[in-house]
Protein backbone atom coordinates (compact mmCIF):
# COMPACT_ATOMS: atom_id res chain seq x y z
CA UNK A 1 0.00 0.00 0.00
CA UNK A 2 1.52 3.40 -0.94
CA UNK A 3 1.47 6.49 1.27
CA UNK A 4 -1.67 7.98 -0.31
CA UNK A 5 -3.73 4.81 0.02
CA UNK A 6 -2.49 4.26 3.55
CA UNK A 7 -3.45 7.81 4.55
CA UNK A 8 -6.90 7.55 2.91
CA UNK A 9 -7.58 4.35 4.79
CA UNK A 10 -6.36 5.79 8.10
CA UNK A 11 -8.52 8.91 7.67
CA UNK A 12 -11.53 6.80 6.72
CA UNK A 13 -11.19 4.40 9.65
CA UNK A 14 -9.83 6.70 12.35
CA UNK A 15 -10.72 10.24 11.20
CA UNK A 16 -13.77 10.54 13.45
CA UNK A 17 -11.89 9.09 16.40
CA UNK A 18 -9.03 11.60 16.04
CA UNK A 19 -11.39 14.52 15.58
CA UNK A 20 -13.54 13.60 18.59
CA UNK A 21 -10.55 13.22 20.88
CA UNK A 22 -9.14 16.54 19.64
CA UNK A 23 -12.48 18.21 20.26
CA UNK A 24 -12.84 16.63 23.70
CA UNK A 25 -9.37 17.89 24.62
CA UNK A 26 -9.38 21.39 23.06
CA UNK A 27 -13.14 22.19 23.30
CA UNK A 28 -12.82 24.13 20.05
CA UNK A 29 -13.78 23.03 16.57
CA UNK A 30 -11.08 25.32 15.08
CA UNK A 31 -8.42 23.72 17.24
CA UNK A 32 -9.79 20.24 16.54
CA UNK A 33 -9.49 21.01 12.81
CA UNK A 34 -5.85 22.06 13.28
CA UNK A 35 -5.05 18.98 15.34
CA UNK A 36 -6.80 16.69 12.83
CA UNK A 37 -4.64 18.07 10.02
CA UNK A 38 -1.45 17.91 12.04
CA UNK A 39 -2.03 14.32 13.17
CA UNK A 40 -2.58 12.98 9.68
CA UNK A 41 0.26 15.02 8.22
CA UNK A 42 2.53 13.48 10.85
CA UNK A 43 1.14 10.09 9.92
CA UNK A 44 1.95 10.74 6.28
CA UNK A 45 5.47 11.92 7.04
CA UNK A 46 6.35 9.25 9.57
CA UNK A 47 4.74 6.41 7.60
CA UNK A 48 4.83 4.20 10.68
CA UNK A 49 4.64 0.43 10.24
CA UNK A 50 2.54 -1.57 12.71
CA UNK A 51 2.34 -5.23 13.51
CA UNK A 52 -1.25 -4.97 14.64
CA UNK A 53 -4.10 -2.62 13.78
CA UNK A 54 -4.62 -1.82 17.45
CA UNK A 55 -1.13 -0.29 17.51
CA UNK A 56 -2.01 2.04 14.64
CA UNK A 57 -5.07 3.21 16.57
CA UNK A 58 -3.01 3.75 19.73
CA UNK A 59 -0.37 5.66 17.75
CA UNK A 60 -3.00 8.02 16.34
CA UNK A 61 -4.58 8.59 19.76
CA UNK A 62 -1.19 9.32 21.32
CA UNK A 63 -0.18 11.76 18.60
CA UNK A 64 -3.57 13.47 18.85
CA UNK A 65 -3.05 14.10 22.57
CA UNK A 66 0.50 15.35 21.94
CA UNK A 67 -0.68 17.71 19.20
CA UNK A 68 -3.41 19.04 21.52
CA UNK A 69 -0.81 19.68 24.21
CA UNK A 70 1.36 21.58 21.75
CA UNK A 71 -1.58 23.66 20.62
CA UNK A 72 -2.57 24.29 24.21
CA UNK A 73 0.91 25.62 24.97
CA UNK A 74 0.98 27.90 21.95
CA UNK A 75 -2.45 29.29 21.24
CA UNK A 76 -4.78 28.36 24.05
CA UNK A 77 -5.89 31.86 24.94
CA UNK A 78 -6.62 32.84 21.36
CA UNK A 79 -8.65 29.79 20.41
CA UNK A 80 -10.73 29.00 23.47
CA UNK A 81 -14.45 28.81 22.73
CA UNK A 82 -17.29 26.96 24.36
CA UNK A 83 -17.59 23.25 23.59
CA UNK A 84 -21.34 23.78 23.19
CA UNK A 85 -20.63 25.84 20.04
CA UNK A 86 -18.92 22.84 18.49
CA UNK A 87 -21.57 20.28 19.55
CA UNK A 88 -24.89 22.05 20.17
CA UNK A 89 -26.96 20.30 22.83
CA UNK A 90 -30.19 18.61 21.75
CA UNK A 91 -31.55 17.86 25.22
CA UNK A 92 -31.42 19.56 28.59
CA UNK A 93 -29.21 16.76 29.95
CA UNK A 94 -26.73 17.24 27.12
CA UNK A 95 -26.68 20.98 27.79
CA UNK A 96 -25.94 20.35 31.45
CA UNK A 97 -23.18 17.85 30.68
CA UNK A 98 -21.62 20.28 28.19
CA UNK A 99 -21.48 23.05 30.75
CA UNK A 100 -19.88 20.62 33.24
CA UNK A 101 -17.32 19.48 30.68
CA UNK A 102 -16.46 23.09 29.90
CA UNK A 103 -15.39 23.54 33.52
CA UNK A 104 -13.28 20.37 33.52
CA UNK A 105 -9.51 21.03 33.68
CA UNK A 106 -7.60 20.03 30.52
CA UNK A 107 -5.54 17.34 32.25
CA UNK A 108 -8.60 15.15 32.85
CA UNK A 109 -10.22 15.48 29.44
CA UNK A 110 -8.29 12.98 27.31
CA UNK A 111 -8.37 10.35 30.07
CA UNK A 112 -12.14 10.73 30.46
CA UNK A 113 -12.71 10.65 26.72
CA UNK A 114 -10.63 7.52 26.21
CA UNK A 115 -12.48 5.87 29.09
CA UNK A 116 -16.04 7.03 28.37
CA UNK A 117 -16.00 7.10 24.60
CA UNK A 118 -13.27 4.76 23.38
CA UNK A 119 -13.84 2.23 26.14
CA UNK A 120 -10.19 1.75 27.14
CA UNK A 121 -9.27 0.63 30.66
CA UNK A 122 -6.78 2.54 32.78
CA UNK A 123 -3.79 0.33 31.86
CA UNK A 124 -4.51 0.81 28.16
CA UNK A 125 -4.96 4.56 28.60
CA UNK A 126 -1.65 4.68 30.47
CA UNK A 127 0.10 2.90 27.59
CA UNK A 128 -1.45 5.24 25.01
CA UNK A 129 -0.66 8.45 26.89
CA UNK A 130 2.72 7.37 28.24
CA UNK A 131 1.53 7.75 31.82
CA UNK A 132 1.60 5.20 34.60
CA UNK A 133 -1.65 3.29 35.24
CA UNK A 134 -1.65 4.78 38.76
CA UNK A 135 -1.58 8.32 37.38
CA UNK A 136 -4.38 7.49 34.95
CA UNK A 137 -6.45 5.91 37.73
CA UNK A 138 -6.10 8.97 39.92
CA UNK A 139 -6.81 11.40 37.02
CA UNK A 140 -9.86 9.39 36.01
CA UNK A 141 -11.15 9.22 39.57
CA UNK A 142 -10.60 12.96 40.05
CA UNK A 143 -12.19 13.85 36.69
CA UNK A 144 -15.23 11.67 37.35
CA UNK A 145 -15.54 13.04 40.90
CA UNK A 146 -15.49 16.60 39.56
CA UNK A 147 -18.25 15.75 37.08
CA UNK A 148 -20.27 13.99 39.79
CA UNK A 149 -19.97 16.92 42.19
CA UNK A 150 -20.93 19.37 39.48
CA UNK A 151 -23.79 17.09 38.38
CA UNK A 152 -25.16 17.04 41.92
CA UNK A 153 -24.96 20.83 41.97
CA UNK A 154 -26.96 21.01 38.73
CA UNK A 155 -29.59 18.61 40.08
CA UNK A 156 -29.89 20.56 43.34
CA UNK A 157 -30.68 23.79 41.48
CA UNK B 1 -25.91 8.13 32.76
CA UNK B 2 -23.04 10.58 32.24
CA UNK B 3 -21.28 8.05 30.01
CA UNK B 4 -24.33 7.55 27.78
CA UNK B 5 -24.94 11.27 27.33
CA UNK B 6 -21.23 11.80 26.70
CA UNK B 7 -21.30 9.17 23.95
CA UNK B 8 -24.44 10.66 22.39
CA UNK B 9 -22.81 14.08 22.29
CA UNK B 10 -19.56 13.00 20.70
CA UNK B 11 -21.27 10.66 18.25
CA UNK B 12 -22.39 13.82 16.49
CA UNK B 13 -18.88 15.32 16.26
CA UNK B 14 -17.23 14.69 12.90
CA UNK B 15 -14.58 16.44 10.81
CA UNK B 16 -16.05 18.57 8.01
CA UNK B 17 -15.80 16.95 4.54
CA UNK B 18 -13.72 19.94 3.34
CA UNK B 19 -11.22 19.32 6.15
CA UNK B 20 -10.91 15.64 5.24
CA UNK B 21 -10.44 16.55 1.58
CA UNK B 22 -7.73 19.06 2.51
CA UNK B 23 -5.80 16.42 4.45
CA UNK B 24 -6.10 13.84 1.70
CA UNK B 25 -4.94 16.39 -0.87
CA UNK B 26 -1.64 16.63 1.00
CA UNK B 27 -0.94 12.99 0.16
CA UNK B 28 -1.64 13.19 -3.56
CA UNK B 29 1.33 13.45 -5.91
CA UNK B 30 2.01 16.97 -7.07
CA UNK B 31 4.56 18.74 -9.21
CA UNK B 32 7.96 18.06 -7.73
CA UNK B 33 10.14 20.92 -6.63
CA UNK B 34 13.89 20.48 -6.27
CA UNK B 35 14.73 19.45 -2.71
CA UNK B 36 17.22 22.25 -2.27
CA UNK B 37 14.67 24.91 -3.24
CA UNK B 38 12.16 23.36 -0.92
CA UNK B 39 14.68 23.43 1.90
CA UNK B 40 15.50 27.05 1.13
CA UNK B 41 11.80 27.93 1.24
CA UNK B 42 11.48 26.21 4.59
CA UNK B 43 14.50 28.11 5.89
CA UNK B 44 13.06 31.46 4.77
CA UNK B 45 9.78 30.59 6.43
CA UNK B 46 11.66 29.59 9.56
CA UNK B 47 13.29 33.01 9.64
CA UNK B 48 9.91 34.70 9.32
CA UNK B 49 8.28 32.60 12.00
CA UNK B 50 11.25 32.55 14.34
CA UNK B 51 13.69 29.69 14.30
CA UNK B 52 12.11 28.13 17.38
CA UNK B 53 9.46 26.74 15.04
CA UNK B 54 11.97 25.37 12.59
CA UNK B 55 12.00 21.88 13.98
CA UNK B 56 8.28 21.63 13.48
CA UNK B 57 8.68 22.74 9.88
CA UNK B 58 11.54 20.45 9.12
CA UNK B 59 9.53 17.31 8.47
CA UNK B 60 8.54 16.94 12.08
CA UNK B 61 11.11 14.37 13.03
CA UNK B 62 14.35 16.02 12.02
CA UNK B 63 15.33 17.30 15.39
CA UNK B 64 18.93 18.22 14.62
CA UNK B 65 19.10 21.94 15.14
CA UNK B 66 20.10 23.40 11.83
CA UNK B 67 20.35 26.90 13.20
CA UNK B 68 23.05 27.82 15.65
CA UNK B 69 23.20 31.21 17.20
CA UNK B 70 26.36 32.90 15.97
CA UNK B 71 27.94 30.06 14.08
CA UNK B 72 31.65 30.44 13.53
CA UNK B 73 32.32 32.41 16.69
CA UNK B 74 34.79 29.88 17.99
CA UNK B 75 36.16 26.77 16.39
CA UNK B 76 35.63 27.06 12.68
CA UNK B 77 32.53 26.60 10.60
CA UNK B 78 29.63 24.46 11.68
CA UNK B 79 28.33 22.09 9.02
CA UNK B 80 25.15 20.09 9.24
CA UNK B 81 23.92 17.11 7.27
CA UNK B 82 21.68 18.65 4.62
CA UNK B 83 19.06 15.92 4.79
CA UNK B 84 19.07 13.10 7.29
CA UNK B 85 18.97 9.62 5.78
CA UNK B 86 15.89 7.67 6.86
CA UNK B 87 14.72 4.11 6.34
CA UNK B 88 12.76 1.43 8.16
CA UNK B 89 13.84 -1.86 9.71
CA UNK B 90 10.69 -3.77 10.52
CA UNK B 91 8.68 -1.52 12.80
CA UNK B 92 11.69 0.61 13.62
CA UNK B 93 12.20 3.91 11.86
CA UNK B 94 15.93 4.62 11.45
CA UNK B 95 17.57 7.99 10.98
CA UNK B 96 21.19 8.94 10.44
CA UNK B 97 21.87 12.63 10.95
CA UNK B 98 24.82 14.71 12.01
CA UNK B 99 26.77 17.87 12.52
CA UNK B 100 30.44 18.85 12.38
CA UNK B 101 32.38 21.42 14.34
CA UNK B 102 36.02 22.22 13.69
CA UNK B 103 37.89 19.01 12.92
CA UNK B 104 35.20 16.58 14.05
CA UNK B 105 32.05 15.09 12.65
CA UNK B 106 29.36 13.73 14.98
CA UNK B 107 26.89 11.31 13.41
CA UNK B 108 23.90 10.08 15.35
CA UNK B 109 21.89 7.01 14.49
CA UNK B 110 18.38 6.84 15.89
CA UNK B 111 16.08 3.84 15.76
CA UNK B 112 12.63 4.70 17.09
CA UNK B 113 9.59 2.55 17.64
CA UNK B 114 5.92 3.43 18.10
CA UNK B 115 5.86 0.71 20.74
CA UNK B 116 7.66 0.47 24.03
CA UNK B 117 9.84 -2.49 23.23
CA UNK B 118 13.54 -3.11 23.69
CA UNK B 119 15.65 -3.40 20.55
CA UNK B 120 17.83 -6.48 20.75
CA UNK B 121 20.20 -5.94 17.84
CA UNK B 122 22.13 -2.81 18.64
CA UNK B 123 25.56 -3.88 17.39
CA UNK B 124 26.48 -1.54 14.58
CA UNK B 125 29.62 -0.28 12.93
CA UNK B 126 29.58 2.90 10.89
CA UNK B 127 32.31 3.44 8.32
CA UNK B 128 32.48 6.88 6.75
CA UNK B 129 34.48 7.77 3.64
CA UNK B 130 35.58 10.99 1.96
CA UNK B 131 35.85 9.66 -1.58
CA UNK B 132 37.60 6.31 -1.07
CA UNK B 133 39.46 7.38 2.07
CA UNK B 134 37.98 6.13 5.33
CA UNK B 135 37.68 8.79 8.04
CA UNK B 136 39.54 8.16 11.28
CA UNK B 137 37.30 7.60 14.26
CA UNK B 138 37.10 10.30 16.95
CA UNK B 139 39.09 10.11 20.15
CA UNK B 140 36.25 9.76 22.63
CA UNK B 141 33.42 8.19 20.68
CA UNK B 142 34.04 5.25 18.44
CA UNK B 143 32.82 3.98 15.11
CA UNK B 144 31.51 0.72 16.53
CA UNK B 145 28.65 0.01 18.93
CA UNK B 146 28.80 -3.30 20.76
CA UNK B 147 26.55 -4.63 23.51
CA UNK B 148 27.71 -3.44 26.91
CA UNK B 149 26.89 -4.81 30.32
CA UNK B 150 26.06 -1.79 32.42
CA UNK B 151 28.13 1.27 31.66
CA UNK B 152 28.50 2.13 28.01
CA UNK B 153 31.17 4.68 27.20
CA UNK B 154 29.17 6.16 24.36
CA UNK B 155 25.94 6.66 26.24
CA UNK B 156 22.77 4.68 26.67
CA UNK B 157 21.53 2.94 23.58
CA UNK B 158 17.95 1.80 24.28
CA UNK B 159 15.54 3.92 26.29
CA UNK B 160 11.81 4.34 26.81
CA UNK B 161 10.65 7.85 25.90
CA UNK B 162 7.71 7.73 28.33
CA UNK B 163 9.28 9.71 31.17
CA UNK B 164 11.13 12.22 29.01
CA UNK B 165 10.32 15.88 29.69
CA UNK B 166 13.14 17.77 27.98
CA UNK B 167 15.82 17.41 25.35
CA UNK B 168 15.81 17.05 21.60
CA UNK B 169 14.31 13.57 21.83
CA UNK B 170 11.02 15.15 22.90
CA UNK B 171 10.37 15.58 19.18
CA UNK B 172 10.29 11.79 18.80
CA UNK B 173 7.97 11.43 21.76
CA UNK B 174 5.61 14.11 20.45
CA UNK B 175 5.53 12.34 17.11
CA UNK B 176 4.12 9.31 18.89
CA UNK B 177 7.21 7.15 19.34
CA UNK B 178 7.66 5.33 22.63
CA UNK B 179 11.19 3.99 22.60
CA UNK B 180 14.45 4.71 20.91
CA UNK B 181 17.92 3.39 20.29
CA UNK B 182 20.57 6.09 19.99
CA UNK B 183 24.12 5.51 18.84
CA UNK B 184 26.63 8.32 18.45
CA UNK B 185 29.77 8.12 16.33
CA UNK B 186 32.53 10.68 15.82
CA UNK B 187 35.14 11.01 13.09
CA UNK B 188 38.04 13.30 12.36
CA UNK B 189 37.42 15.26 9.18
CA UNK B 190 40.15 15.80 6.56
CA UNK B 191 41.62 19.28 6.24
CA UNK B 192 39.59 19.92 3.14
CA UNK B 193 36.11 19.00 4.19
CA UNK B 194 34.24 17.25 1.35
CA UNK B 195 30.69 18.31 0.53
CA UNK B 196 29.60 14.68 0.36
CA UNK B 197 30.45 11.71 2.55
CA UNK B 198 29.77 8.07 1.84
CA UNK B 199 28.85 5.66 4.61
CA UNK B 200 28.44 1.95 5.25
CA UNK B 201 26.43 0.88 8.25
CA UNK B 202 27.13 -2.69 9.26
CA UNK B 203 24.75 -4.73 11.39
CA UNK B 204 27.29 -6.76 13.32
CA UNK B 205 24.73 -9.36 14.38
CA UNK B 206 22.51 -9.62 11.31
CA UNK B 207 25.42 -9.24 8.88
CA UNK B 208 23.59 -6.76 6.66
CA UNK B 209 25.14 -3.59 5.34
CA UNK B 210 23.43 -0.38 4.37
CA UNK B 211 25.25 2.15 2.20
CA UNK B 212 24.36 5.75 1.57
CA UNK B 213 25.64 9.30 1.23
CA UNK B 214 25.35 12.37 3.44
CA UNK B 215 25.80 15.93 2.17
CA UNK B 216 27.28 18.55 4.47
CA UNK B 217 26.14 22.15 4.25
CA UNK B 218 26.98 25.23 6.36
CA UNK B 219 24.53 25.90 9.20
CA UNK B 220 22.57 29.11 9.06
CA UNK B 221 23.63 31.83 11.47
CA UNK B 222 21.37 34.24 13.30
CA UNK B 223 22.17 37.82 14.22
CA UNK B 224 23.52 37.67 17.75
CA UNK B 225 24.74 39.54 20.77
CA UNK B 226 27.76 38.10 22.52
CA UNK B 227 29.36 38.17 25.93
CA UNK B 228 32.40 36.27 27.19
CA UNK B 229 33.62 34.90 30.49
CA UNK B 230 37.09 33.63 31.21
CA UNK B 231 37.57 30.62 33.48
CA UNK B 232 40.76 28.89 34.60
CA UNK B 233 40.48 26.51 31.61
CA UNK B 234 39.78 29.19 28.99
CA UNK B 235 37.22 31.59 27.62
CA UNK B 236 33.58 30.86 26.85
CA UNK B 237 31.43 33.08 24.67
CA UNK B 238 27.66 33.16 25.01
CA UNK B 239 25.73 34.19 21.91
CA UNK B 240 22.15 35.40 22.01
CA UNK B 241 19.92 35.80 18.97
CA UNK B 242 18.68 39.31 18.12
CA UNK B 243 15.24 38.63 19.62
CA UNK B 244 16.76 37.17 22.78
CA UNK B 245 14.94 33.88 22.40
CA UNK B 246 17.93 31.66 21.64
CA UNK B 247 21.23 31.07 23.33
CA UNK B 248 24.37 29.06 22.55
CA UNK B 249 27.74 28.92 24.24
CA UNK B 250 31.08 28.26 22.58
CA UNK B 251 34.50 27.42 23.93
CA UNK B 252 37.53 29.25 22.58
CA UNK B 253 39.88 26.40 21.69
CA UNK B 254 43.17 28.02 22.66
CA UNK B 255 45.90 26.51 24.79
CA UNK B 256 46.61 28.39 28.02
CA UNK B 257 50.12 28.93 29.42
CA UNK B 258 49.60 25.81 31.58
CA UNK B 259 48.97 23.60 28.56
CA UNK B 260 45.21 23.41 29.12
CA UNK B 261 42.97 23.53 26.05
CA UNK B 262 39.28 24.16 26.40
CA UNK B 263 37.48 21.91 23.90
CA UNK B 264 33.80 22.46 24.65
CA UNK B 265 31.23 24.23 26.78
CA UNK B 266 27.84 22.89 27.68
CA UNK B 267 24.68 24.43 29.13
CA UNK B 268 22.31 22.85 31.61
CA UNK B 269 18.62 22.87 30.75
CA UNK B 270 17.56 23.93 34.27
CA UNK B 271 20.24 26.62 34.51
CA UNK B 272 19.12 28.86 31.65
CA UNK B 273 16.50 31.54 32.24
CA UNK B 274 14.96 33.98 29.77
CA UNK B 275 13.84 37.28 31.30
CA UNK B 276 10.74 38.94 29.86
CA UNK B 277 10.14 42.71 29.65
CA UNK B 278 7.61 42.39 32.50
CA UNK B 279 10.28 40.87 34.75
CA UNK B 280 8.85 37.35 34.42
CA UNK B 281 11.46 34.60 34.38
CA UNK B 282 10.95 31.83 31.82
CA UNK B 283 12.82 28.51 31.92
CA UNK B 284 14.53 27.08 28.87
CA UNK B 285 12.07 25.21 26.64
CA UNK B 286 14.44 22.27 26.70
CA UNK B 287 13.85 21.23 23.13
CA UNK B 288 17.05 22.30 21.46
CA UNK B 289 19.70 20.64 23.55
CA UNK B 290 21.71 17.99 21.82
CA UNK B 291 21.50 14.71 23.61
CA UNK B 292 25.13 13.90 23.21
CA UNK B 293 28.13 16.09 23.91
CA UNK B 294 31.47 14.48 23.24
CA UNK B 295 33.75 17.39 24.02
CA UNK B 296 34.82 17.33 20.39
CA UNK B 297 31.48 18.32 18.93
CA UNK B 298 29.56 20.40 21.40
CA UNK B 299 26.66 22.33 19.97
CA UNK B 300 23.61 23.35 21.88
CA UNK B 301 20.82 25.80 21.61
CA UNK B 302 18.66 26.89 24.51
CA UNK B 303 15.38 28.57 23.57
CA UNK B 304 12.61 30.49 25.28
CA UNK B 305 9.31 28.57 25.35
CA UNK B 306 7.28 29.25 22.20
CA UNK B 307 4.23 30.35 24.21
CA UNK B 308 6.06 33.40 25.60
CA UNK B 309 4.60 36.40 23.82
CA UNK B 310 6.34 39.33 25.52
CA UNK B 311 9.79 40.54 24.39
CA UNK B 312 12.82 38.89 26.00
CA UNK B 313 15.16 41.51 27.45
CA UNK B 314 17.92 39.35 28.96
CA UNK B 315 19.19 35.80 29.30
CA UNK B 316 20.71 34.39 32.48
CA UNK B 317 23.09 31.45 32.66
CA UNK B 318 23.36 29.83 36.08
CA UNK B 319 26.01 27.21 35.29
CA UNK B 320 28.19 25.82 32.51
CA UNK B 321 30.17 22.64 32.15
CA UNK B 322 33.56 22.90 30.46
CA UNK B 323 35.41 20.13 28.60
CA UNK B 324 39.17 20.46 28.48
CA UNK B 325 42.43 18.67 27.73
CA UNK B 326 45.59 18.90 29.83
CA UNK B 327 48.97 17.21 30.28
CA UNK B 328 48.91 14.63 33.06
CA UNK B 329 52.10 13.24 34.53
CA UNK B 330 51.93 9.48 35.12
CA UNK B 331 53.58 7.59 38.00
CA UNK B 332 56.50 6.65 35.75
CA UNK B 333 57.11 10.34 34.95
CA UNK B 334 55.73 10.24 31.41
CA UNK B 335 53.29 12.88 30.31
CA UNK B 336 50.00 12.01 28.63
CA UNK B 337 47.27 14.18 27.21
CA UNK B 338 44.18 13.69 29.35
CA UNK B 339 40.61 14.99 29.29
CA UNK B 340 38.37 16.18 32.08
CA UNK B 341 35.32 18.29 32.79
CA UNK B 342 34.60 20.98 35.33
CA UNK B 343 31.30 22.63 36.24
CA UNK B 344 30.96 26.24 37.27
CA UNK B 345 27.76 27.11 39.13
CA UNK B 346 26.21 30.23 40.69
CA UNK B 347 27.45 32.24 37.72
CA UNK B 348 24.61 34.80 37.62
CA UNK B 349 25.79 35.49 34.10
CA UNK B 350 23.22 37.89 32.66
CA UNK B 351 23.38 38.95 29.03
CA UNK B 352 21.18 41.98 28.56
CA UNK B 353 19.64 42.95 25.24
CA UNK B 354 18.70 46.46 26.37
Amino acid sequence: MDGTEDLCRAVEVYGDMVYRLALAQTHSSHDADDVFQEVFLRYLRAAPVFREEEHRKAWLLRVTVNCCKKLHRSFWRRHTVALSEAIPAQTQEEGELLSLLEGLPAKYRAVLHLYYYEGYDTAEIGAILGRSPGTVRSQLARGRALLREAWKGVEAQ
Amino acid sequence: MTERIYRDLFDRARPAPALVEEVLAAARPRRRRPARRLAAAALCLAVVLGAANYQALAAGLRWVVRYFTGVGAAAGPVLVVEEADRWTEGEWLCQLDGVSQGDYLLLELYLVSPEEEAHQAVCRELRVYAGDTPLEQGDTVYAQWLPYDGFAAQGRSWMSLAGLDCGPELAWKEAGYQSRVHMAFTYRLPEEVPAELRYELLDLEGGETRAGTLCLTPAEALAARSDSRTFAQGTVTALVSGDGRQLSVYAHRRETGDGVTLTGASLFHHQVTFLGASGTRYPDAGEGFRSFVSGQVCLQRAAAPDWVEEPIVAVEIGAVQLFYEYDRTEADGTSVRARDTVTYGSLNWVISLE
